[in-house]
C-alpha cells in the first residue's frame, strides 16, 4: 500500500470528530421532563448491550467513512506484486540547464537528479521504451532505448549553460510516449523548479500522461552572476585605441547581500584590469589600447556555488581607423553623424577611391565602378526619384528594388539579425524592399518594419558587400537621425559592418552560431574542432567559451558564448504555476525514498480512490440506515409532534 | 369558539370530539354535561339500552336493537316487531379515584394537548354524571402519595354538583401512591361496589396490583382507566437529552435514536403487562390515549356496567 499524495494522510486526524462527538457530546444534551422515566430506565437496563454495540457500529461506521474519504484523498494504491510492471513508455526529462550546477552541500544539484534517474532505470526492463530528454540541450536528437542506452545518457549529461524550457521539453516528452503505441506511459522531470524554466507558460501541459515530477522542499540558495558586459561602451574598439569594458552584476537574491567581490578581466591568460563590485552594479575597467586583429577574454568574479555565471567572455576584432566617404546629399543627419564620429577619431572622412564605406545617396556610388568594401544606400525623399535608384541597384546587379509602400503607419523595427544600435528606432514612412531575384543566398535582412524589409546587406557579385536602408535619413520618415542611435549606427556600419563583415556579439549558451563565409571549421571551447557542415551553423553551444571560426589553421573570427543570464536568478516556481505547466495527472515527490515509490505508476495496480469514495457512500448509507432505527417514523412523528415538555 | 356552537346541528357530537378541541370549549362541568348527553344520544341508536329495568313502553323494532327485547305478544298480535323499553333502576354505590400526582400534569404538547389530570377531571365528571343519572350513588377522591380530596358517596343531582366543584379544584404535585388509596377505600367502602381507577399507572406495580386484587377479594368490581400521554409513547424528535422524572427528579442521559424502538417496546410491554396482570382477576383494564375522544373510555365503563346488571 501506498499514496501518491500522502500530505492529504494528515486529514486522518478528523476521525476524532465523530470520536470526539461520541464521546462529549452528550455532555451537552437539553433537558427534558419526563414522567415515563422508568420506561426509559427499563429499556435502557433491558437493552444496554444492544445500545452499546449500536453506538460502537455506528462509530465505527462514521470513522470508516472519514478514512476512506481521506484514503481517496491521499490517492492511496495497493502495490502489484514485485517491481514487475507493463512495458512503459518513459520520458525522462532531465533538467541539465546551467542553474543545474549549482551546488548544494557536497554535490551538485544535477548529480542529485542524475542520481534519482538512474534509480528509475534499475526500475526499469527491457520492454520499456526509454527517452531521455536534456532539457539544457534541446537541440540534441532523443532516440527511444533500453535502460542501458539510457543509462548512458544520462551518466554522460552535464551541466550545460544554457536556459532550460521545461513546458517545451514536456511536451516534446509527451508527444514521444504517445506516439509510442505502449498503453502505459510515464514522464518523469527531474529539474530543479527554477521559475525561469517555465517561462513559456504557453505551451501545452502534458495531458493525461502521468508526470512524476521530482520537487524537493527547500529554502532557494543564494547566488551571485555577472549579469552582462559591454566592451567599448557599445563601439567596438579600434586599433590602438584605449577601451573600457563595463560589468554588471546580477541583482541580489539576498537583501542583506551587499558585499563587494573582486572582478577581473583576463586577456591571454593574463589580468588586464580588477575592480570591485556590488551585487545589482556596474564598473568599467579601462584597458590598454587594442592591438590590431582580434583580442579574445573574460570576465569572472570568485565562483560561488553557481560557478557557471561568474564568468562571461567578450570577443572583438580591432581594426584601423575606417576610411568612410559620402556620396551624394546624404542628409544633415548623416554627415553631422559622421563629422562627430570623425571628431572622436572612431573613423575618417576619405575620398570614395580610399573609403571602406561609401554611404551614398540615391545608390550613385555604384555607378561609378571600381572595387570598394562596402556601399550604405540611403534611398531618397523623393519618390520620384526611385526608378533612377532602382536602375542603379540592377545595373549594380543587386537583387533588391524600391517600391512606394502602400500603407503608412509607426513602427518600431524588429528582426532576428537587428544591429544594437536599431533597436527601439521607429519607423514612419518606409518604401517596400522589393527582391527581384533569389536573394536568399546573397543577401540577409537585418530589419524589418511592419514585416516589410528595412535595411538588406548582401553581397555582389564582385565581392562589393552593400546594405540598403528603406527609410530616408530624415525626421519625417523614421526617429534614427534625431536620436543619439544615429551615431552609433553610423560607428556600427563604418567598423563592425564594412570593416568585420558583419558583428560577431555576445551569444546566450544554446543559441545558434552562424559561421562567417570564409571559416571552414570551429574550434569549441574545448579544444575540439568540428568541420561545418552545409548549414553553416553551430547548435552544440552548450558550454560556455570562444568558440573560433578556422580556415585551415587560421583564425578568421572569434565568437563569446555566454551562460543564459536568466538561469542566474534560482527563484523556485510557484506552485501553482506548476500546475498550469504541468497540467493534472501530477505527482510531486519531495524526498528520494518516495521517489521509487510513486514512478512507473501502473505497477501500482489502480489506485483506491474511486473505490473508497464508493466505499464511503456505502459506508454512509449504512450509517444511514442503522441510525434511522432510532429516527421517529412519520406515524410517531405525528403523534409526538414538537416540542416535548421542555426543562 | 362556544361548546354551543361546536355542538350546534350537524356538528360533531362532544363526547366524539378529540380533546385537544374539546379543551378549548369551555368548563369541566359543561364540558361532562354535554359529552355525556352526546354520549348518551349516540346509544339511543346503539343495543345498549335496555337492560335490568322497569317496563315503561314499547316502541317499533330498529335494527340493532337486541332480540331479547321483542316483545313477541305484540307480533303475534300486530305482525310487527316492538321492543320493550324499561325504566333503569339500580342502586350500585361506585367509587371513582383520581390520581392528582405530579406526573398526570404533564403533556408532550403544552398548550395544544391537555395534561392528564385534566382528561383524568373530565372523565371523572362524565362517569360521575352517567352513574348518577342511573340513580347510582357516587364517591370520589383524589391522591398522589395519599388521600388528598374525597367525597362520599350520594345520589341525586347535587351530588354531580360537588363532585364537580371538587374536582376543578384539584391540582397534580406529589408523588403517586396508588396502593394506599386504594386501600383507604377498600377500608372504607362497606357495601360491594364499583371502583373506577383514574391513573397514569405512573406507580409501583406490584404493590398497585396487589391493592386491586385486595379490592376484588372483599367484592368490588374494578375498573382501571390508563391515562397515556401520547408522548410517553415514543420518544421525542432528539438525539441526545438528559430526561428528568418531575415526580422524583431522578435523571438519566439517554441517546435517544439509541433507544428509540426499543422505548416503544418497552411502554408497549409495560401496558400489556398491566392487562395480562389485570384481567385474570376481573379487573377492567382500559388504555386511554389523551389524544382521544372520551367516548372510547365511557363505552369501556359501559361494558363494565352492562355486566353489572
Amino acid at each position: 500500500m501506498g499514496a501518491l499524495n500522502p500530505l492529504f494522510l494528515l486529514a486522518g486526524v478528523a476521525v476524532v470528530v465523530p470520536l470526539f462527538l461520541h464521546l462529549f457530546q452528550r455532555q451537552e444534551a437539553r433537558r427534558v421532563s419526563f414522567p415515563a422515566l422508568r420506561y426509559l430506565e427499563r429499556t435502557e437496563r433491558d437493552h444496554a448491550r444492544r445500545i452499546r454495540f449500536r453506538q460502537l457500529l455506528l462509530l465505527v461506521l462514521r470513522a470508516t467513512a472519514v478514512l476512506a474519504v481521506v484514503g481517496a484523498g491521499a490517492r492511496l494504491f495497493v502495490r502489484g506484486s514485485g517491481s514487475a510492471h507493463p512495458p512503459t513508455a518513459l520520458a525522462i526529462v532531465l533538467d541539465n540547464s546551467m542553474s543545474s550546477g549549482l551546488v548544494v552541500g557536497e554535490a551538485r544539484v544535477l548529480d542529485r537528479l542524475k542520481e534519482l534517474a538512474l534509480s528509475t532505470l534499475e526500475d526499469a526492463t527491457d520492454q520499456d521504451r526509454i527517452w531521455v530528454i536534456l532539457a539544457g540541450e534541446p537541440w540534441l536528437p532523443s532516440a527511444p532505448g533500453g535502460p542501458q542506452e539510457a543509462r548512458r545518457t544520462v551518466e554522460e549529461a552535464r551541466a550545460s549553460a544554457g536556459a532550460g524550457d521545461i513546458p517545451a521539453a514536456l511536451s516534446r516528452a509527451a508527444a514521444l510516449v504517445s506516439a509510442s503505441g505502449l498503453q502505459a506511459r510515464e514522464i518523469h522531470l527531474l529539474s530543479d523548479l527554477q521559475a525561469s524554466g517555465f517561462a513559456a507558460d504557453a505551451a501545452e501541459p502534458p495531458g493525461d500522461v502521468p508526470v512524476v515530477v521530482w520537487a524537493p522542499e527547500g529554502d532557494p540558495a543564494h547566488n551571485r552572476a555577472i549579469s552582462s558586459l559591454l566592451v567599448g561602451g557599445g563601439m567596438t574598439p579600434l586599433e590602438g585605441q584605449r577601451y573600457e569594458v563595463t560589468v554588471s552584476a546580477a541583482p541580489p537574491s539576498d537583501v542583506e547581500d551587499t558585499a563587494a567581490v573582486p572582478v577581473r578581466i583576463v586577456i591571454e591568460g593574463r589580468v588586464r584590469s580588477a575592480a570591485a563590485l556590488s551585487p545589482g552594479a556596474s564598473v568599467s575597467l579601462p584597458l590598454p589600447p587594442a592591438p590590431a586583429g582580434w583580442t579574445a577574454g573574460w570576465v569572472e568574479a570568485d565562483p560561488d556555488a553557481l560557478s557557471a555565471d561568474d564568468r562571461r567572455y567578450f570577443a572583438f576584432q580591432a581594426r584601423p581607423v575606417p576610411g568612410v566617404a559620402l556620396d551624394g546629399d546624404v542628409g544633415v543627419f548623416f554627415a553631422e553623424a559622421v563629422a562627430v564620429l570623425e571628431a572622436a577619431g572612431r573613423l575618417r572622412v576619405v575620398p570614395p577611391q580610399q573609403a571602406e564605406l561609401v554611404v551614398s545617396a540615391s545608390a550613385g556610388a555604384l555607378d561609378g565602378g571600381g572595387a570598394r568594401d562596402a556601399v550604405l544606400v540611403l534611398p531618397p525623399a523623393d519618390p520620384t526619384l526611385l526608378p533612377a535608384l532602382n536602375r542603379r541597384l540592377m545595373a549594380a546587379g543587386l537583387p533588391w528594388r524600391l517600391e512606394r509602400a502602400e500603407g503608412e503607419g509607426e513602427v518600431v523595427l524588429d528582426g532576428r539579425a537587428l544591429p544594437e544600435p536599431l533597436g527601439g528606432v521607429r519607423v514612419r514612412r518606409w518604401y517596400r524592399l522589393s527582391p527581384t531575384g533569389d536573394p536568399s543566398s546573397t543577401s540577409r535582412t537585418l530589419a524589418l518594419a511592419g514585416g516589410d524589409p528595412w535595411a538588406v546587406e548582401g553581397m555582389d557579385a564582385i565581392g562589393q558587400r552593400y546594405l540598403i536602408l528603406a527609410s530616408p535619413m530624415d525626421a519625417e520618415s523614421t526617429s534614427l537621425p534625431v536620436s543619439t542611435a544615429m551615431v552609433r549606427f553610423v560607428d556600427w556600419a563604418a567598423v563592425a559592418w564594412a570593416g568585420a563583415g558583419g558583428e560577431r556579439g555576445e551569444r546566450p549558451a544554446g543559441s545558434a552560431l552562424s559561421a562567417p563565409r570564409d571559416a571552414d571549421a570551429v574550434r569549441l571551447p574545448s579544444g575540439v574542432e568540428i568541420l561545418l557542415d552545409a548549414t553553416r551553423m553551430i547548435h552544440a553551444t552548450s558550454d560556455p567559451g570562444i568558440y573560433t571560426f578556422l580556415l585551415g589553421d587560421s583564425a578568421v573570427a572569434h565568437e563569446a558564448v555566454n551562460a543564459d543570464v536568466t538561469e542566474s536568478d534560482l527563484t523556485p516556481l510557484d506552485p501553482a504555476r506548476l500546475e498550469r505547466a504541468l497540467g493534472s495527472q501530477v505527482t510531486s515527490v519531495g524526498s528520494e525514498g518516495r521517489w521509487r515509490r510513486a514512478i512507473f505508476r501502473s505497477r501500482h495496480g489502480p489506485e483506491l480512490g474511486r473505490a473508497l469514495l464508493v466505499m464511503a457512500l456505502i459506508v454512509l448509507l449504512l450509517e444511514a440506515a442503522v441510525a434511522s432505527t432510532g429516527r421517529l417514523t412519520r406515524e410517531a412523528r405525528a403523534a409526538v409532534e414538537s416540542g416535548h415538555g421542555a426543562s | 369558539m362556544t361548546l354551543d356552537r361546536a355542538i350546534a346541528p350537524g356538528a360533531s357530537r362532544p363526547d366524539l370530539l378529540d380533546p385537544a378541541t374539546l379543551a378549548q370549549l369551555g368548563g369541566i362541568e359543561l364540558l361532562a354535561r354535554k359529552v355525556v348527553e352526546g354520549f348518551l344520544m349516540g346509544l339511543h341508536r346503539s343495543p345498549h339500552r335496555g337492560f335490568s329495568a322497569e317496563f315503561a313502553e314499547l316502541r317499533a323494532y330498529r335494527a340493532g336493537d337486541d332480540l331479547r327485547y321483542i316483545d313477541w305478544r305484540m307480533y303475534g298480535r300486530s305482525d310487527r316487531f316492538y321492543v320493550k323499553q324499561f325504566e333503569q333502576e339500580t342502586n350500585l354505590r361506585a367509587q371513582i379515584l383520581v390520581d392528582v400526582s405530579e406526573s398526570m400534569g404533564w403533556t408532550s404538547n403544552p398548550g395544544v394537548l391537555p395534561p392528564k389530570l385534566w382528561y383524568a377531571k373530565l372523565l371523572a365528571a362524565a362517569l360521575a354524571l352517567v352513574l348518577l343519572r342511573q340513580g347510582d350513588a357516587v364517591a370520589m377522591a383524589a391522591f398522589h402519595d395519599r388521600v388528598v380530596e374525597r367525597v362520599l358517596a350520594r345520589g341525586g343531582k347535587r351530588q354531580w354538583n360537588e363532585i364537580v366543584r371538587r374536582l376543578r379544584s384539584l391540582e397534580a404535585r406529589g408523588g403517586t401512591s396508588a396502593e394506599s388509596a386504594l386501600k383507604d377505600v377498600a377500608v372504607r367502602l362497606r357495601r360491594r361496589g364499583l371502583v373506577i381507577l383514574l391513573s397514569d399507572l405512573l406507580v409501583t406495580p406490584e404493590a398497585t396490583r396487589t391493592a386491586l386484587k385486595f379490592l376484588r377479594h372483599r367484592g368490588h368490581e374494578v375498573l382501571v382507566f390508563h391515562l397515556v400521554d401520547p408522548g410517553e409513547r415514543e420518544l421525542p424528535a432528539a438525539s441526545e437529552a438528559r430526561f428528568f422524572d418531575p415526580e422524583t427528579q431522578e435523571e438519566l442521559l439517554v441517546s435517544v435514536a439509541d433507544m428509540r424502538s426499543e422505548y416503544r417496546e418497552a411502554v408497549s410491554a409495560a401496558l400489556l403487562e398491566w392487562e395480562r396482570s389485570l384481567r385474570p382477576q376481573c379487573i377492567d383494564y382500559q388504555v386511554v390515549d389523551t389524544d382521544q375522544p372520551l367516548s372510547t373510555a365511557l363505552r369501556a365503563y359501559l361494558r363494565k356496567r352492562e355486566r353489572l346488571g
